[in-house]
């Protein structure tokens, strides 16, 4: 029974890191194009344009443009690195924040499909966690989804980290149009075990709005 | 045949990237138009004469699947070219069978889509031609 689930498990997995790929490759892709275009531009205007007294603004420009598409390639290579590393060890030390940032990060592509925004309000003073980043990860990650696929255009994905103790509450709400989000069906039931046994922590699905508790776990416990 | 008054419509939500694009290509005679949605796609074409269509597929409020069938529907003379940083096999088949007049992925090399934009161009002046004179035996 749990080796079928653990294999249902890796399946999700696969598919949810397949997403993320998938969305950055999807962003990359586009930067490089836009500075491909811009690199030709300036090509273009030194080859068969006609230099006027603005030349050099308009070279500053597509400079620029060409400096902001590296910067932004390079925050989410690094985001996409870190979500790579989450998967080294199974269980290990991390941030909250860090990982919910991330994974937002990674996920806005998605969310800007439907013109749907996030707004973190992030408690700094969170504990650091032992625990499993990934599965972690995975389970906000179906959330999200969620939120983005039933939802129309134009709403907000709300969330919120406070600091309970030694433990860590994450609330995701919904900001916007009234939507009756359906349950994730299938997916309940393997969140809810992933939640209750394989990071030992809480949560609760009020469609609009979801709480989750998650804190660290006793090393001798992720050996079970 | 006067290639030199193409009217082309650059259908991209990434904004440098229409912009950018839209700037080369009238370096190349070619009376581009960048708008960043689908919905400006439809408005755009409802209020000028476009002949050649460059749309992006994966782009917020409309998929570009979405925009082309409505384009066909409505404009069926207007030749519509993929471009797209996020094409699939599945993607490239759909728009095939939905009537787009080609199927590119970024980034895209300027000369072999000023290419493309120029054989879609004529491909809309042969069907107008022989449209017209489809009209003009029936008479």
């Amino acid at each position: 029974m749990e080796e079928k689930f653990d294999q249902l498990l890796r399946q999700l997995h696969l598919r949810f890191i397949g997403k993320i790929i998938a969305s950055f490759t999807h962003e990359i892709k586009n930067h490089l194009a836009i500075i491909k275009e811009s690199a030709g531009l300036m090509d273009d205007m030194l080859r068969i344009g006609k230099s006027s007294e603005n030349s050099s603004s308009q070279y500053l420009d597509i400079i620029n443009s060409i400096v902001e598409q590296v910067d932004k390639s390079i925050g989410l290579f690094r985001f996409l690195n870190s979500f790579a590393h989450r998967m080294d060890n199974q269980f290990c030390n991390f941030h909250i924040n860090e990982s919910l940032e991330e994974l937002i990060a990674l996920m806005t592509r998605l969310a800007n499909q439907k013109r749907i925004s996030f707004e973190k309000s992030f408690d700094p003073e969170l504990p650091e966690l032992y625990n499993n980043p990934s599965l972690f990860q995975f389970v906000i990650f179906c959330y999200f989804e969620r939120y983005i696929q039933q939802s129309g255009n134009g709403n907000s994905i709300i969330v919120t980290t406070e600091k309970i103790d030694d433990s860590v509450r994450i609330i995701l709400s919904f900001k916007g149009d009234i939507i009756n989000f359906e349950p994730l069906n299938d997916l309940s039931e393997i969140i809810d075990t992933i939640v209750k046994e394989k990071i030992k922590g809480e949560i609760e699905d009020k469609g609009n709005v979801v709480v989750m508790k998650i804190s660290s776990i006793s090393k001798k416990s992720n050996k079970s | 045949m006067n290639t030199n008054e193409i009217k082309l419509l650059v259908v991209d939500d990434e904004v440098a990237f229409a912009n950018t694009l839209s700037q080369r290509l009238k370096m190349r005679n070619i009376k581009a138009v960048p708008v960043y949605d689908g919905e400006q796609a439809l408005s755009k074409l409802k209020e000028s004469i476009i002949d050649v269509v460059l749309l992006d597929l994966k782009m917020p409020g409309m998929h570009g699947l979405d925009v082309l069938k409505k384009i066909k529907s409505m404009y069926p003379d207007v030749q519509v070219i993929i471009l797209t940083a996020h094409g699939t096999d599945k993607d490239e088949e759909e728009a095939r069978l939905l009537g787009s007049f080609d199927f590119l992925k970024k980034p895209a090399d300027i000369d072999n889509l000023e290419q493309k934009i120029r054989k879609a161009y004529k491909e809309k002046r042969n069907i107008e031609r022989i449209k017209t004179e489809a009209g003009d035996n029936n008479k």
